[in-house]
């Protein structure tokens, strides 16, 4: 038996060390190819928008859509839209792997494992800092400044030049960033106005306001109370959270901030978060906030929604596209609104905004045609600013459905689209001049306007953005709160998730009264000892 | 006496009637409420109108789903992947069990070779090896990737053989007698009598090959390529709201019924295969599980 044992444990060393090895050919070819990178781009005319002279091909980690919407006849790697890109840049897109949404970068971390990468993938902070030291990826920044169209350029500085920064490594351009609009960061109050004006009340205004319109509905329209769900707060994207609450009270949790002198701090452990979550937990005291709504999934609070059980949330502006139809489709004389709301002491709706930027198109070191990328980049942008106009026919059109799966756009793409669609409809422009999406939302509002809550997709539209996005257009009535920083530093790599807990559990607790309103001070003090300190010091580190 | 004793007998045989009955609802449920979503309206369902009828009765999501092109090519790749899979399998645990259950004497290395396999069972390469082996092979994206790695069942493998063992030796001894060679005996004698426990393995593969998704996941890299439990992973699985900025994976969430249909013609054919092989089934895994 000893014998067997000897024999299984050699034959394990021996697996080991063949893994190993492996490892050190993939660096080592990875090594070779990185040094022969010139910069091809620099013989091209520099125009954004050249068909390449000789075809290039480029293997892509492809992330596709869970939902493409494509006929039979066409696929994630050849649809209209992609011979479309093909056809125009003389360039040949093959998907080297396909995944969708989880499965996406699960795969990004084998590959990177692996050390076989693809031309073009896109990948998320911490994957593109891996690859930068691992020195695997080509440096864009001359590709970039000759390549890039005036459009893209103008949506990549509508971030005041957040995502390139947060793309630049030691000076040098290491990824495209991508540009998620503003929008969906920014929670509105929603609220049935059929309600209101039935029980003649007034558009609440501030927190107080809310709570008592909270409190008629429930009274009157046997309603259940001010809407939330597990999530309290989240930087991104929030239904039904309590973010504007918060900010109501000059609170920002979860936000790397300033302060007055100018120093990083974090904004959960701030004072204002201990008067929010008393005022918060008064209301769910007094049952104004559902009690259960720690334990609802989003789903549950959903119904709520569409069964008319609910009449008051907070939320983006794009939920007509999902439940606000389904609501409608169940009783057509709901009528949801958004408001610019609850108004801080100073009257402006304080709210947190998300990075515009999380994904990082990435490009193999030793590529020889970057530029090839970046004008696929440029025509992708365009394309989506019309969404597939005059190139899809029989293929639904699906952004995920183009060459490189990386979302850009303005940062206020949706409230300006949803401005000159207003101006047309309040005459002062022409519908001649809409173009791409927003011709799509002044033909939905036509179509609503004819048949009201007829056409659900038209009603979507319209009222996303008409309803939704409109009223961000307000800028002197929003007080915009932009983060410091929101990447992860190191020490947060290992310490985050703890810290992140203990702040979940301990709001949790104070909001529900299991621990009195006081325990938010020990909370800062852990906070702090635990790593707090640590990790503010390497933001105001990396802020700079 | 034996009136009260006969009456006790009787109150038990109620609650436990009562208690399975219990466990069947608890098992039954939410089959018929995937069952009637899939039937439902899309605003009903979201609206959690729906519970074990239909609401607003529709075709609607078997009609969207027969549009979609891709169920189609995932489930013809797991019907390939299940009759491939099935029979590779069934051939090699045959093939396995039967020498490993020969004395001693008769296969001088067994106890070598079950402790490899025993071995497996236990540690597995981990992900990256498995996935590497697998890439460098060029498997992937292929049908055999998703067969080959899982080719020998050892959990099935160790209750066939058991069985085997459990076999009269004097059928075997009698059978070289009248000159039938090793092959013979196995074909003519062995897996004939193994009937059950040979059907009870090979339910448990085709289930299991049918039900795996996650190699698909990982090993297939075109979406065309990859079988249906992928596919439907890919589409239930709702994406967290903290993992996902995209509104449109939010929007999804209103999709309810679409995700019921498409479970609804998943489960069918293994609830079709399973009544003509459930009679084997109990038998099988009590007869192999006794060692000689």
């Amino acid at each position: 038996m000893k014998k067997t044992l000897s024999i299984l444990i050699v034959c394990a060393l021996m697996v080991l060390t063949a893994c190993s090895g492996n490892n050190g050919n993939a660096n080592n070819s990875s090594n070779n190819t990185g040094g022969n990178n010139s910069a091809g781009g620099t013989t091209e005319p520099a125009d954004p928008y050249a068909p390449m002279s000789e075809t290039v091909t480029i293997s892509i980690g492809k992330e596709a859509a869970v939902d493409p919407k494509l006929p039979s006849g066409s696929t994630i790697e050849d649809n209209e839209l992609t011979r479309y890109f093909a056809d125009k840049l003389n360039v040949k897109y093959t998907n080297e792997w396909e995944a969708t949404g989880d499965s996406y970068m699960q795969k990004v971390g084998l590959t990177l494992s692996t050390g076989d990468i693809p031309d073009v993938m896109v990948v998320d902070k911490q994957q593109l800092v891996q690859l930068v030291n691992a020195d695997l990826i080509e440096d864009l920044t001359s590709t970039y400044e000759n390549f890039v169209s005036p459009a893209l350029k103008a949506a990549y500085d509508s971030t005041d030049g957040y995502s390139l920064a947060s793309s630049t490594f030691d000076g040098k351009l290491m990824a495209f960033p991508n540009v998620s609009p503003g929008a969906d960061a920014q929670n509105m109050l929603w609220i049935r106005q059929d309600w209101l004006d039935e029980l003649q009340l007034e558009a609440p205004q501030t927190m107080d306001d809310i709570i008592n319109v909270t409190k008629t509905f429930m009274d009157k329209k046997g309603s259940v109370g001010l809407l939330g769900n597990q999530v309290i707060v989240n930087i991104g994207t929030s239904v039904f959270g309590f973010d504007s609450i918060f900010s109501a009270y000059n609170a920002y949790p979860q936000l790397w901030t300033e302060d007055a002198s100018g120093n990083a701090v974090y904004g959960s452990i701030q004072p204002e978060v201990k008067d929010a979550l008393a005022k918060i937990r008064g209301w769910v005291q007094e049952g104004v906030i559902d009690k259960e709504f720690a334990v609802k999934k989003n789903e549950q609070v959903n119904e709520l929604v569409v069964s008319g059980k609910a009449g008051i949330f907070f939320g983006p502006w794009w939920l007509p596209f999902g439940m606000l139809a389904d609501s409608v489709a169940q009783d057509s004389k709901a009528e949801w609104v958004s408001y610019l709301s609850p108004l801080s002491q100073e009257g402006k709706m304080n709210t947190h905004m998300a990075s515009p930027t999380t994904r990082y198109l990435v490009v193999k070191k030793g590529f020889k045609h970057p530029e090839a990328v970046l004008k696929t980049l440029n025509m992708q942008f365009d394309a989506d600013q019309l969404q597939g106009e005059g190139i899809v026919e029989k293929d639904g059109y699906n952004w995920m459905n183009m060459p490189f799966s990386l979302l850009l756009s303005n940062y206020d793409d949706k409230e300006k689209k949803a401005k000159l669609v207003q101006d047309v409809i309040d005459g002062k422009a022409n519908a001649d001049t809409l173009q791409g999406e927003a011709k799509q939302i002044y033909n939905s509002y036509l179509k609503d306007k004819e048949n009201p809550k007829k056409d659900l997709a038209a009603w979507s539209q319209r009222h996303a953005f008409l309803t939704g996005a409109l009223p961000l257009i307000q800028d002197d009535k929003i007080n915009r709160k932009v983060g410091i920083y929101y990447d992860q530093t190191d020490t947060m790599r290992t310490k985050w998730a703890n810290l992140r807990k203990l702040e979940d559990e301990t709001f949790l607790k104070i909001i529900m009264g299991n621990e009195p309103v006081e325990s938010f001070d020990s909370f800062v003090d852990k906070w702090k000892s635990q790593g707090g300190d640590q990790i503010t010091k390497e933001i105001a580190e990396a802020a700079k | 006496m034996p009136l009260t004793g006969k009456r006790g007998i009787r109150t038990t045989d109620i609650i436990l009637t009562l208690v399975m009955l219990l466990i069947t609802l608890l098992c039954l449920l939410p089959l018929i409420n995937v069952v009637s979503l899939s039937f439902s309206g899309k605003s009903a369902a979201a609206s959690g109108a729906v519970t074990l009828f239909p609401v607003d009765f529709t075709f609607y999501s078997y009609e969207y789903m027969f549009k979609d092109s891709r169920f189609f090519d995932a489930f013809g790749v797991s019907v390939k992947r299940v009759l491939l899979g099935g029979a590779i399998n069934f051939v090699l645990t045959i093939m396995m069990a039967y020498p490993l259950a020969r004395e001693r004497q008769e296969f001088r290395g067994r106890d070598i070779y079950m402790w490899v396999i025993v071995f497996t069972m236990m540690f597995t390469g981990g992900l990256i090896p498995w996935y590497m082996v697998v890439k460098s092979l060029h498997l992937t994206d292929t049908i055999w990737a998703l067969v080959l790695p899982t080719a020998v069942p050892i959990f099935n493998v160790i209750l066939l053989m058991n069985f085997f063992r459990g076999l009269p030796k004097e059928i075997n001894e009698s059978a070289k007698m009248d000159g039938a060679g090793p092959w013979r005996t196995l074909i003519t004698i062995a897996v004939p009598l193994a009937m059950p426990a040979i059907a009870t393995v090979t339910l448990f593969s085709i289930v299991s090959h049918w039900n795996a998704f996650f190699d698909g996941l990982i090993l297939m890299n075109k979406q065309h390529n990859i079988p249906l439990q992928t596919y439907i992973q890919q589409l239930v699985v709702a994406p967290s709201i903290t993992s996902s900025t995209r509104p449109e994976d939010l929007i999804n969430f209103s999709q309810r019924t679409f995700n019921a249909a498409k479970i609804v013609v998943t489960m069918l054919p293994i609830l079709i295969i399973y009544p003509f092989l459930q009679r084997y089934f109990v038998h099988g895994i009590t007869l192999g599980s006794v060692k000689e």
